[in-house]
Parts: structure tokens; C-alpha cells; sequence
């Protein structure tokens, strides 16, 4: 009985941290799903508006996921940080792949080049996406496996 | 015009510089800080204010001179990094602050197909500190309104003259009415983005409360626009000088607008000498004429 107990603590707990681990996965992605709608919205403000970038970076602030980054940005340019200093802070806490296609974005005043700039860099982070997307799915696998797995344990114990 | 609010602007340009030639702006004493015209900045010279008597230093000790960078960084700031969204403006020598300051830019045209498409190296930047005058035209107004009803008035001064001050105030007072006369929807082709100086939408100097603005629309092009779109009462435009510009007021004049509009002259006679604006004068589109002679003293007379 005792055993029975503990292996469903061991399973119960190791259930909590990959759904943990899902959870925070999930989050990663609809972070980066996020970034790449605000990216596009932003060459379009260019594109079609001639929208200057300030605005173009306060218009994304109400988005879900990713808005608390754009209204820190906003947050630096008012406190007098450069465009690029400020975007370059804005992103320190994001994970190590996301934050290192965004830092290679150059804010320049060309309307052709930033415009180029700002579809290489959607790009890259639709990449990103795509592959951590795949990667999830493959964990996702493993996943339920795993769990499978450990119920036939339990049960083969508990018989 | 009142001492705070003159001082205030000064501020408020010095604001747009970069931090270490703002903090010496403000070391200029306040009774010069109210009468200063402009901030002069040039690459490897001191900073330097105009005012009324010339052009002087803020403070004595000025061993400290501009950088490049510093007109580059004053670009960046009051454009939001985005010259792109000014490009058309910084092709003809200027952009628009926040608070109405016009910043004059020089340095290295890019010319294309025979055309000033851009501004690099700036070597120069002039930031005129704009103070709205109100109430200029307050003794001249019942002139204009006979029976009640406005009629198409041309305001003729050499340049310098102050014509776009009281331009502004006649259409403010147009725009808001007054006691014995009703607002009216007034309409303004601001092409060269001095009459209500928008900034991102928002009109920076007081032009009433039934005003629209087109910004930086040519006036033979804005003006068919502003018929069609928000049906004017009066069309306010500055600076007649080019044919079309002539042909679009007078086909609007046909749709029953009114225009108040500005022509560089020194007066009637001389209006009459040059073939365009005798045509203008010809078509009988305008009835009213102010002439602004020295000490801004303002002369309605009809046509």
C-alpha cells in the first residue's frame, strides 16, 4: 500500500513538472506568435501609413503576450534611451533563441532598408516558431508515452 | 504678449536639443530667453541664440562646439527615428516639432532626376521658437463682414510681414465666430505645414474649433480635395504663387467658397504689375485686400 503511495507521488509530482514544462513551452510560442502579428503590423503602419515608429511600437502595446515589451520600449524612448538601445533593453528576459533574432534588428530611417529589416527579422522568428513548434509536438509524444508508461506501472504495482 | 509664456517656448524649444546644449540654452538669462527667436546650431561652432539684435552666445564661455552627431541626434529625436515619415519635408529644408518649432536643416542635397529628394551630412539646424500672437486681427474683422456674411479677402505684405500671424487669427476668428458673427466651417490647405503646424495629427498652433487642416497638400491639389470632402464654407490657403494654384481657387470660387488666402506684394499697385495676380485680381473671386505696412498696421480696402 505504502508503495502504491509513493509511486503515485513520484508520478503525481513528475505529471506537475512536465505540465509545468508544457505550460511554459506554450507560452514561449504564443510569445512568439505574437511578436511576429506586431512585427507585420509594424511594416504595414510603414508601408501603407508612413506611420513613424513610435507610434508604430504604441499601437502594439495592447497586444496579448508581447504588449508589456512593446510599452517598455515606448517606456525608454520617453525616458530618452536611442530607439535601438531601447529595443535592444526591452528583450533581455526573453528566451536565449527568440531574443537573439530580435536583437538583430537595425532601426535605421530608410523606409526601404527598415522595411527589409523588419521582414527578415518576421522571418526569422516564423523559423523559430516553426521549429520549436515541431519540437513541441515531439515532446508532446514522448509525453504521453511516458505517461502511458508510468499508469502500466502503477497498475502492475497496484496489482 | 505675456513674459511666462514667451519664456516658456524658449524652454520648450530648448527642450529638442540634446541634454548638455540644453542645459546651456537655459543659461541664458530669462528676459533674452523671452524675446529669442531662434536657436542656431552649427557642426563646429558654438551653439548660438538669435534675438531681435543679432545672433549671440548663451553663456560667455562657449569652447565647446557642435558635433555632427548632436544635428544627427536632434534628427532622430524630433522625427521619432523615422525620417523616412518626413522625407518630403526634410527635402525642402525642414520639419515640424512637437509644440509647433519648425527646425530649418542644411547640409548635403541628395538631387535626383533634378530634384531635392533628401538632406545628408547635416551640417546646420535652425530651430525657429514659434510663439502663437492672438488678437491681431481683432480691429480689423468687422471690416470683412458686411451683412453678416464673409467675403473672400487676399492679405498682400512682403515677406517677413507677419502675413501668416494674422492669417492664422482671421481663420481662428472665422472658425470660432464671434459675438455678432457665426462660426463657420473653415477649411485649410496648409501646405507648407505653417498655418496650423500639425504634429502627428494634432494641429499645434490654435486655429478654431471648426477648422479642418490638409497638411502638407499642395494647394492646386487640396484644394479640389477639401470641396468634395468637407464641404467649406471658406478655404484658407497661404502663398498664392503658381498658375494651378489660381485655377483651383477660382473653380472652387464657382462652388460658392469663400478664400482667404496670402500673396507675397508689397501692395495693390504692385499686385496689379505682375500678369498672375492681375488675372487673380481680374476674375473678381476676392473684394477685400489688407496690406500690412509698417509696425504691422493693417489697411482693409475693397476691389
Amino acid at each position: 500500500m505504502s508503495k502504491a503511495i509513493g509511486v503515485i507521488c513520484i508520478l503525481v509530482g513528475s505529471v506537475y513538472l512536465i505540465i509545468g514544462q508544457v505550460r511554459k513551452k506554450q507560452q514561449e510560442l504564443s510569445l512568439q506568435q505574437s511578436l511576429i502579428t506586431a512585427m507585420r503590423a509594424i511594416e504595414s503602419s510603414i508601408r501603407w501609413k508612413g506611420q513613424v515608429l513610435p507610434i508604430c511600437i504604441k499601437e502594439q502595446e495592447s497586444r496579448k503576450h508581447c504588449g508589456i515589451y512593446f510599452k517598455k520600449i515606448a517606456q525608454l524612448l520617453e525616458s530618452g534611451f536611442t530607439l535601438q538601445s531601447a529595443w535592444e533593453n526591452a528583450f533581455q528576459t526573453l528566451p536565449e533563441d527568440t531574443k537573439a533574432v530580435l536583437l538583430q534588428m537595425e532601426w535605421e530611417g530608410d523606409e526601404n532598408h527598415l522595411l527589409g529589416n523588419l521582414q527578415c527579422m518576421t522571418q526569422a522568428l516564423t523559423v523559430v516558431y516553426g521549429q520549436q513548434k515541431e519540437q513541441q509536438h515531439s515532446e508532446e509524444k514522448l509525453l504521453v508515452a511516458a505517461i502511458g508508461s508510468a499508469t502500466g506501472l502503477l497498475i502492475i504495482i497496484l496489482l | 504678449m505675456d513674459k511666462g509664456y514667451a519664456i516658456e517656448r524658449y524652454h520648450s524649444a530648448a527642450s529638442l536639443l540634446p541634454s548638455r546644449w540644453q542645459r546651456l540654452a537655459l543659461q541664458l538669462p530669462e528676459e533674452q530667453q523671452g524675446i529669442a527667436e531662434e536657436l542656431r546650431l552649427r557642426a563646429g561652432q558654438p551653439i548660438t541664440v538669435l534675438l531681435p539684435s543679432g545672433e549671440i552666445y548663451p553663456v560667455s564661455d562657449m569652447s565647446t562646439v557642435v558635433m555632427p552627431n548632436d544635428l544627427e541626434q536632434i534628427c532622430d529625436t524630433v522625427t521619432g527615428y523615422s525620417r523616412y515619415a518626413v522625407a518630403e519635408s526634410i527635402s525642402r529644408g525642414f520639419i515640424t516639432a512637437k509644440g509647433g518649432f519648425r527646425l530649418g536643416i542644411c547640409g548635403t542635397a541628395v538631387i535626383k532626376n533634378g530634384c531635392n529628394v533628401n538632406m545628408r551630412d547635416i551640417s546646420s539646424i535652425t530651430i525657429r521658437i514659434a510663439r502663437e500672437v492672438t488678437g491681431v486681427c481683432d480691429g480689423i474683422f468687422p471690416e470683412l463682414i458686411k451683412d453678416g456674411l464673409f467675403f473672400s479677402t487676399l492679405i498682400v505684405a512682403p515677406p517677413g510681414a507677419g502675413k501668416t500671424t494674422l492669417l492664422r487669427d482671421l481663420i481662428r476668428h472665422l472658425s470660432d465666430g464671434t459675438d455678432s458673427y457665426p462660426p463657420q466651417r473653415v477649411a485649410v490647405v496648409d501646405e507648407r505645414s505653417e498655418i496650423a503646424v500639425m504634429y502627428q495629427g494634432l494641429p499645434q498652433m490654435s486655429i478654431g474649433t471648426h477648422t479642418d487642416v490638409l497638411d502638407a497638400c499642395p494647394k492646386s491639389i487640396g484644394i479640389p480635395i477639401l470641396v468634395r470632402s468637407v464641404n467649406p464654407q471658406i478655404i484658407a490657403v497661404d502663398e498664392i504663387t503658381a498658375e494651378e494654384d489660381i485655377r483651383a481657387i477660382l473653380s472652387a470660387a464657382n462652388c460658392g467658397v469663400q478664400f482667404l488666402a496670402t500673396i507675397h506684394a508689397a501692395d495693390k499697385q504692385e499686385l496689379r504689375r505682375k500678369p498672375l495676380y492681375a488675372r487673380l485680381l481680374r476674375s473678381n473671386v476676392f473684394s477685400n485686400i489688407i496690406t500690412i505696412g509698417q509696425n504691422r498696421q493693417y489697411t482693409v480696402e475693397s476691389l
